[in-house]
């Protein structure tokens, strides 16, 4: 097992690699550089030329490329040229905020979603579970920019209950600014959280199941009925182990999916997370901050990826090498 | 114990309604074992189902009664069958490795029945447990506890399964097909055991299968059942010496005696296919196709960790030797994991050797008379035209077969995109085709799933056929299907053979079907071919130690009446099963 992981360690450090090159090309295809770098120097050649060669442009590409790998392997992603402050120190003020939302989301999917696909895939076929399913199509069908809005009119604008912009107080813990202990926080992360996770809840319940309804006509489950099991002892150890196995590779895509995807629900509230900073990123062409954020998405991933592998391993016996020799 | 009156029991499905069982009557006896015998389709299972308070949504019973030690089991709530399931009545599945969670261990599996339709105490289950298993034939219990169902042999496995249908004392078992998924080697033990808990601890047991050999060796009486009505019911050995109903006679003389080779067991109709009715033309030197496989190897090369310490390469064939004549039909045997699908593969191109040559010979006439074998293509170089000379057949037709293509479309298919057949002549060869294996011509539009497995597999033939090879492969053609089909399958591929010459590569488990079918035979074990030869040759006196066992195994009956008869069954509990288990447990033992 512990080989495996480290298989799995060193397949993710290629992949960044891979995504790190990416990155890099890409930002000579916004436009050269050095120009965008100042402005100024656009018209001039000789101050180009002098500027190239200051910042390393003039140097063949793979000798660009190994500096700029050295760089982000030692944390080095260059100043952000809005902030004036290094990239990633931009972007790992903000983290705690997106991170914050994303887990808040991702709760209340996992907490309405479970339950309701379970009960679903157990109905069904029936009303309930029809119902259910309509509903969390529903969920996942709504743009996410539109249900912000509405939730803002209806509980900001109309009942003027929740507030619906920024993170509100914040308390620091462990050196990190989180607005969930405040009841001014979290007053302020409701509207965004349920956003956010309204799509994520008909996911879950969809998926949830259609798993449940796929294991509970498994043979195994029909042979634990048959050894005269009570329904509640089939459900809880039978089939909610097959039902769970599978999922924390879904919640791990999902989470990985929200921290990249929260853009437009951080913009929509005004909630100063990285999607924020990102959208800003972009528009000023802020490009440190931009490769920082890509850099670091993908590493969240592929640390989730390997998070559900492993908790995956634990679950699931079947994953887990032989203890007999093959 | 156990009586069934007048038991009618039907599916609704929105408005349509299908009648299952039909006026059924059975009784089972403590210490009795009752086989149920019949084809798929014939409501076997749905007996075991309804006993048991399992019946699929939409099963109904609607008159007749299930009476169980004093109590109508048709009148049961959900929750009175949860109090006798397992507690009364045990079951044991045809599949042992889906029947076990695959997320729990072996012993969890038993011990969470014991507890909680035992009334074990929590503290002596675990010895209870191993009381049990040890009564099902594990040596060493002890090492059987900690196992995940993936980590044990389908043999183990389905002893487990046994100790947990025990584990409770019940006054009934009802066996789903017990031995259906097991190797040949395995199912004695399987049925030693059946007869072992009967004649010791008195228990009922009701045998659903479709396996007349089994009921032979396990049943004291048997009722054979054909489309929901009890046809024949009475002692195991004088319905089998003499069935009076014709199905009956049909689906016993369709089991292929065990001993000497039958001519023919059924009469399927592709006799009316002429060798000319084939829009496809052969190329004449081509008539029939042999294939010689030299030092053949396929490996699977061990994975390295992360260490670059590496795992032993796996092989599935080390070396193999094989030949198949033109003309002549070949066996392939062997038990599961021996090879035999790889050597199908391999020749259909599906796979390639790690090492060796595969070649194909053709008949070719010779002047002075007979015909003598020319290697010429090899396997590597073989032309675009030369393609359609292989064709397969698969094990499960309801797999193989495209669900989403009309059987018109699966058989005009490869004829107009492979082999540039005008969409006429392929049109009209599907219909000779259709109609060769037995179907109709309005069967063209169907798709698959409005067939039965036999019929789908006759479909395949079909498909096959319609590029005209002169090298057919069957990969246990039969096994996945009935009886009385696999007797009139296997009929037509001999017509097929003695019609046009098409050379037979068939891979099988079931000797006795090899025996009637095969003119030649290579027994395969582990990937490596122990003997090879004239079918009754190696068949009626093996020569090598395995092929020995295997002939041996594959008659249940014979072997557990020999026992009796020399009464050694005294010795009570059978050992651990084949040699396959044995080696597992010592590999657990040492690891």
């Amino acid at each position: 097992m512990f080989s495996i992981l480290l298989s799995r360690i060193g397949q993710s450090a290629l992949t960044l690699i891979a995504i790190s090159f990416a990155v890099f090309a890409a930002v000579f295809l916004i436009g050269e550089p050095a120009a965008l770098y100042d402005p100024l120097v656009r018209e001039d050649p000789a101050r180009l030329a002098a500027l190239r060669a200051e910042l390393g442009l003039d140097n063949p590409l793979h000798i660009q490329y190994a500096r700029f790998l050295a760089d982000v392997m030692s944390g080095q992603f260059g100043q952000s040229w809005v902030y004036q402050e290094p990239a990633m120190k931009v972007i790992l003020e903000r983290l705690p905020a997106t991170l914050e939302l994303v887990g808040c989301a991702i709760a209340i999917a996992f907490c309405l979603g479970y339950p309701l696909g379970l009960i679903s895939g157990l109905k069904k076929p029936s009303r309930l579970s029809a119902a259910i399913e309509r509903v969390a199509v529903l969920g996942y069908s709504a743009p996410t920019f539109w249900v912000g809005l509405v939730l803002i009119y209806i509980f900001a604008v109309g009942a003027d209950a929740l507030p619906s912009i920024g993170r509100g107080d914040t308390i620091q813990i462990l050196g990190v600014r989180l607005s969930v202990f405040t009841a001014d926080g979290l007053s302020h992360l409701i509207l965004p959280a349920v956003t956010l996770s309204l799509y994520e809840i008909g996911y879950f319940t969809r998926m949830i199941s259609t798993m449940t309804e796929e294991t509970k006509h498994k043979t195994f489950i029909s042979f634990a009925h048959a050894k005269g099991l009570p329904m509640r002892r089939v459900i809880s150890n039978h089939l909610l182990k097959a039902v769970s196995a599978p999922l924390v590779t879904i919640v791990a895509i999902e989470t990985g999916a929200l921290i990249a995807g929260s853009v437009i629900t951080e913009t929509v509230f005004a909630w100063p997370g990285v999607g924020k900073l990102l959208v800003d990123s972009v528009a000023a062409l802020d490009r440190p901050v931009i490769v920082a954020f890509v850099i670091l998405t993908a590493m969240a991933f592929l640390a989730l990826n390997l998070l559900a592998d492993i908790a995956q391993m634990l679950m699931d016996p079947t994953l887990r090498p032989k203890r007999v020799a093959a | 114990m156990l009586k069934i009156h007048d038991l009618n029991l039907s599916f609704e499905n929105g408005q349509s309604s299908a009648h299952i069982l039909k006026d059924f009557n059975l009784t089972v006896t403590a210490g009795e074992i009752v086989a149920l015998v019949g084809e798929s389709g014939a409501g076997k299972s749905t007996v075991g189902a309804a006993i048991g308070g399992r019946l699929p949504p939409g099963g109904k019973i609607m008159s007749g009664s299930i009476t169980f030690n004093g109590e109508r089991l048709d009148s049961f709530s959900p929750t009175q069958f949860e109090r006798i399931r397992g507690a009364e009545i045990g079951s044991i599945f045809q599949n042992p490795l889906s029947a076990l969670n695959p997320f729990e261990t072996a012993g969890r599996q038993l011990i969470e029945t014991l507890i909680i339709r035992g009334g074990v105490a929590r503290r002596s289950a675990r010895e209870r447990a191993i009381t049990l298993l040890r009564r099902v034939g594990f040596d060493d219990p002890e090492i059987i506890l900690p196992r995940y169902p993936h980590e044990l042999s389908g043999g183990m496995l389905q002893r487990v399964v046994v100790a947990i249908a025990l584990s409770c004392d019940p006054s009934l078992i009802i066996a789903d097909e017990p031995t259906t998924a097991l190797d040949v080697s395995l199912r004695n033990g399987i049925i030693e055991l059946l007869r072992d808990a009967a004649e010791a601890s008195q228990i009922g047991v009701l045998l659903i299968t479709h396996d007349v050999s089994v009921v032979q060796a396990a049943a004291h009486r048997v009722c054979i059942l054909h489309k929901g009505e009890v046809i024949e019911t009475g002692a195991t050995s004088d319905v089998l010496a003499n069935p009076r109903h014709p199905y009956a006679r049909r689906l016993i003389s369709s089991v292929p005696p065990p001993t000497g080779k039958l001519k023919r067991l059924q009469n399927p109709p592709l006799s009316t296919l002429q060798p000319n009715s084939l829009r496809l033309d052969r190329n004449d030197s081509r008539a029939a196709t042999g294939v010689v496989l030299q030092d053949v190897s396929v490996r699977y090369a061990g994975k390295r960790n992360i260490f670059l310490k590496q795992t032993t390469d796996l092989y599935a064939l080390k070396n193999v030797n094989l030949s198949a004549a033109p003309g002549r039909i070949l066996g392939i045997v062997g038990s599961s994991g021996s090879g035999k699908t790889t050597v199908a593969r391999l020749i259909a191109g599906l796979a390639d050797p790690t090492a060796g040559r595969i070649t194909f010979t053709h008949a070719v006439e010779d002047k002075s008379g007979g015909s003598a074998n020319a290697p010429t293509v090899d396997e590597a170089v073989a032309s675009p035209t030369d393609a359609p000379l292989v064709q397969m057949i698969f094990q499960n037709p309801f797999a193989s077969l495209n669900p989403r293509y009309s059987v018109f479309r699966q058989l005009i298919d490869a004829p107009k995109k492979v082999a540039g057949m005008s969409r006429a002549d392929a049109e009209d060869q599907a219909v000779t085709l259709i109609e060769a294996v037995g179907l109709a011509r309005n069967d063209l539009d169907k798709y698959p799933h409005a067939f039965s497995g036999g019929q789908l597999q006759r479909i395949s033939i079909a498909r096959a056929l319609s590029m005209n090879p002169s090298l057919l492969i069957c990969d246990e053609p039969t096994s996945a299907l009935d009886v009385t089909i696999q007797a009139y399958i296997v009929d037509m591929l001999k017509d097929l053979n003695d019609a046009f010459g098409v050379t037979i590569v068939f891979i099988t488990h079931d000797l006795s079907v090899c025996r009637h079918l095969c003119d030649d035979v290579v027994v395969l074990n582990r990937g490596e071919v122990c003997e090879t030869g004239s079918t009754l040759d190696v068949l009626d006196a093996p020569k090598h130690r395995f092929t020995q066992r295997l002939v041996l195994n594959s008659n249940v009956c014979q072997r557990i009446d020999d026992r009796k008869a020399q009464a050694i069954k005294g010795a009570g509990s059978p050992n651990a099963g084949g040699t396959d288990d044995g080696e597992l447990l010592s590999r657990i033992q040492s690891a």
